[in-house]
C-alpha cells in the first residue's frame, strides 16, 4: 500500500553513512532502488531507536548514529522537481509499506534514486541524535 | 594569491606516512574470496595521506566487513573498487585547511568520497570495480567514468572544488 503524503518516515543512519568527524552524511543514504525506511505512524520516534539498532548493528564498527526524518509528501516533491544535467527528471518517488517480522513499521522507496537526488533528499532530512542516556553500548546489549 | 592554509598539496607526503606497523596487519574478514577482500598494500598509506586519520580509521573498518554486512543484498568491498580508489586518490588534490573528503561505503560495497566545493555545493565520487560514478552539484553534472578516466575525473573535481 502506498503511504499517504501526510506520513513521516525515518531512515536509520549508521556509521558507514555518517562521518562524525565533520558531520557529513553520505548521499548514498538514499541511493539505488528499495531504500528501507520506518514509519512513525506505526512506531513512534522514541521507540524506533531500539527497534532499528537491533537490526542494523551486527558488525564491529557499525553503529546506529542518527535517524533522518522526512515526510512522504516532501520526498515525492523532491523527486518531481529534481533536475540533473540541466534536464528536469520528474522522478515519481513513492513510499510503500513493507512490514517485516523484525520491524512492523518497515517501508520501502522502490524507485531508483541517483546520487544527485540522494543529496537533495539528505539536505531535506530532519536529523535526530541518539536520545540522552541511550548509549551505543546499551544498544549492542539489546541485540 | 591563495592563503597559506589553502595551498593545494597532499596532506602528508606518502613517503612520510608513519602509521604503526601493527596497523598494516590487516585481518581478512570472512568473505567468499580472498582476492575480493584483499587491500592493496600501498592503499592504507594513500588513504591516510590524502584523507587523514578519521577516514583511515573508517577505511580500516569497512575493509573488514564481509558480504551481507548490511543485509542479504550487501557486499564486501571488491578488489577492483580498492584499485580504483587508489588510482583516484593518487591523482586527486584536495585543498588543505578545509575538511578533507569523507569516506563512506555503500550497501553494495562501493567506496564513496564526499566533500564540498568552495561555494558549499556537494562533490560526490563513488568508486566502483569498473570506474566511478560522480556528481558535481555546482555543474549539475552526474555521470560515470571508466577506470582509465579516473585521473581526468580527479582534475575535474579539483577544478570544481577550487
Amino acid at each position: 500500500m502506498r503511504l499517504p503524503r501526510e506520513e513521516q518516515v525515518v531512515r536509520a543512519i549508521c556509521s558507514d553513512k555518517f562521518d562524525r568527524s565533520n558531520g557529513r552524511v553520505s548521499p548514498s543514504l538514499f541511493k539505488g532502488p528499495n531504500t528501507s525506511v520506518s514509519r512513525l505512524a506505526v512506531i513512534p520516534l522514541s521507540l524506533q531507536w531500539r527497534k532499528l539498532a537491533a537490526t542494523v548493528q551486527k558488525l564491529p564498527g557499525r553503529k546506529l548514529e542518527q535517524l533522518g526524518e522526512i515526510g512522504v509528501g516532501p520526498l515525492e516533491d523532491l523527486g518531481l522537481n529534481y533536475v540533473a544535467n540541466g534536464i528536469p527528471m520528474k522522478v515519481a518517488l513513492s513510499v510503500v509499506d513493507d512490514p517485516l517480522p523484525t520491524n512492523e513499521a518497515h517501508a520501502v522507496i522502490p524507485e531508483n534514486i541517483t546520487a544527485g537526488l540522494g543529496s537533495a533528499i539528505c539536505r531535506a532530512l530532519k536529523f535526530h541524535e541518539l536520545p540522552e542516556g541511550f548509549s551505543p553500548e546499551q544498544i549492542e546489549r539489546v541485540r | 594569491m591563495p592563503a597559506l592554509d589553502e595551498t593545494l598539496e597532499t596532506r602528508v607526503a606518502i613517503g612520510q606516512w608513519l602509521a604503526p606497523q601493527t596497523t598494516l596487519q590487516w585481518t581478512i574478514p570472512h568473505v567468499t574470496s580472498w582476492m575480493e577482500s584483499s587491500v592493496p598494500p600501498e592503499l592504507p598509506g594513500i588513504v591516510y595521506a590524502k584523507l587523514g586519520d578519521a577516514a583511515w580509521q573508517r577505511f580500516n573498518d569497512f575493509s573488514r566487513w564481509p558480504d551481507g554486512w548490511a543485509g542479504p543484498h550487501s557486499h564486501a568491498v571488491a578488489w577492483g573498487t580498492y584499485q580504483n580508489l587508489g588510482k583516484f586518490l593518487s591523482a586527486a588534490r584536495f585543498v588543505t585547511g578545509r575538511p578533507p573528503p569523507s569516506l563512506f561505503v555503500t550497501d553494495d560495497g562501493m567506496l564513496e568520497l564526499s566533500w564540498e566545493a568552495r561555494d558549499g555545493s556537494t562533490i560526490n565520487v563513488t568508486l566502483t570495480p569498473e570506474g566511478a560514478d560522480f556528481f558535481i552539484e555546482a555543474r549539475g553534472e552526474e555521470a560515470h567514468v571508466q577506470s582509465e578516466g579516473l585521473g581526468e575525473l580527479a582534475e575535474r573535481c579539483h577544478q570544481a572544488t577550487a
